[in-house]
């Protein structure tokens, strides 16, 4: 089970791609990245994950990519088991197309997002606009998409939702100085339609504690709006280490309110070698309507920790290497990350504690 | 509604103060042209990590990246 609600995110960082956030390829360049992950957690939750993505600069204004991802899960969690669904397993694939026009000072850009999986289908079409300004020392950028989902429920055809999603986001890039450039990007999005989960099942009982009397189809509300607040720093703190530092305020009107911070140092050691560590911790106050196990009906339901009040934490290293004009590349790249990770979730008596990590592959190459 | 006014009240203010940005010429951006420095040097790896947090927490949006789904129990 999947539910679409971050797709947003990915479509506005393609939009915006141009507004100081990513490099498009070398004119004439066709560059080529394969990327693995493997998921393991705590919760019996195992994900692993394949993206290959081409992105082709033919001309000096026009970019096109492409990408086509796979992830296969299996899971028993605590979620699925106490909704007596049992362990389950399924694939998503996802194929997506972007196309991006450049004058080396105004950029636009449009994409196309398509995924399906077992009990969900998306479409997402989006659309960006960057201006740089001030010799290039501002980046103003302007985003737009629109999501298009159908939820339904594996082997029930009675079972049958549909879902969609406006977001807008804005977004202004400076340099600082020679070794500073910052960023700052608002994003919302507003959410219509079918927001619980077909499969999971919130709890009734007549006290705090088990026995649990009664399992009841989760109810969300319908309308959601979502604000989310972000600053970047990448600071090059020598010729060969760069600081990259983030935070997020996010607040959306079901009464989640979250901060976000990290960093992440990158330094060069040589012969292409990169070596880099990372940490990351949020928290948050939980949704107005969400309770561990609810005393009577109540209007919305829901069983879904992540809208409990929490607090985790990510931390890993990461070890990289770029080469120039390797065979018959203009460049090679190759990275391996690992992050480990911890959840404490207070109000999720099911599971208090959840932790595990993530590993990451990638190999690509420039010709 | 007075919560999303105050919210981009203040996004529109951070812009504001963003655009106050000294900037650094041309031949002094040597350093901000590496790709450690770039905010998205690999979309890719954006998008899977983004990915992981999205479906394990409330909050969503911001930082780009992330996609459907996935072991988002």
């Amino acid at each position: 089970m999947r539910l679409q609600l971050s797709l947003l995110g990915s479509v506005l960082a393609a939009a915006l791609a141009g507004c100081g956030g990513s490099s498009p390829p070398p004119s004439g360049a066709v560059v080529a990245d394969l990327r693995t992950s493997v998921y393991q957690d705590s919760d019996q939750t195992t994900i692993g994950s394949g993206v290959v993505a081409v992105r082709a600069r033919p001309t000096p204004e026009w970019t096109i990519g492409a990408h086509y991802l796979v992830d296969i899960t299996t899971s028993a969690s605590v979620d699925v088991v106490s909704a007596a669904t049992g362990r389950w397993d399924e694939a998503r694939n996802e194929g997506a197309g972007n196309l991006a026009w450049t004058d080396g000072w105004s950029t636009l850009s449009g994409g196309y997002v398509y995924s399906r999986e077992n009990d969900w289908e998306s479409h997402t079409g989006s659309a960006g606009f960057s201006q740089d300004l001030d010799d290039h020392n501002l980046t103003l950028g302007l985003g737009g998409a629109f999501v298009y989902n159908t939820i339904w429920r594996a082997s029930d055809p009675t079972f049958r939702e549909q879902q969609w999603q406006a977001s807008g986001s804005a977004s202004l890039v400076g340099v600082a100085d020679p070794s500073n450039i910052l960023q700052l990007n608002y994003n919302f999005s507003y959410v219509d339609g079918y927001q619980a989960s077909p499969y999971r099942m919130a709890r009734l009982a007549n006290s705090d504690n088990v026995p649990v009397l009664l399992y009841l189809p989760e109810r969300h509300p319908r309308q959601r709006m979502r604000h989310a607040l972000v600053f970047r720093w990448n600071s090059a703190v020598s010729p060969d280490a760069a600081l990259r530092t983030h935070a997020r305020a996010y607040l959306d009107d079901w009464g989640i309110a979250s901060l976000t911070i990290g960093t992440e140092l990158r330094a060069d050691v040589g012969d292409g070698w990169q070596l880099g560590a990372m940490v990351r911790g949020y928290g948050q106050l939980g949704a107005s309507f969400y309770q561990d196990v609810y005393q009577r009906p109540m209007r919305f339901m829901t069983s879904d920790r992540e809208l409990s009040s929490f607090v985790d934490a990510f931390l890993g290293p990461r070890l990289a290497w770029r080469g120039q004009h390797q065979g018959p590349f203009a460049e090679l790249r190759w990275e391996l990350k690992v992050m480990g990770f911890a959840f404490y979730l207070p109000e999720f008596s099911r599971l208090e504690t959840r932790y595990g990590f993530v590993a990451e592959m990638a190999l690509g190459g420039n010709l | 509604m007075t919560r999303s006014l105050r919210s981009a009240s203040i996004a529109v203010m951070g812009l504001l103060a963003l655009g106050g940005c000294v900037g650094a010429r041309p031949w002094e951006r040597g350093d901000l042209a590496a790709p450690k420095m770039q905010f998205e040097p690999d979309p890719e790896a954006t998008a899977l990590e983004q990915h992981v947090y999205q479906y394990r927490e409330g909050a969503a949006g911001g930082y780009g990246g992330g996609g459907g789904g996935c072991g988002c129990n």
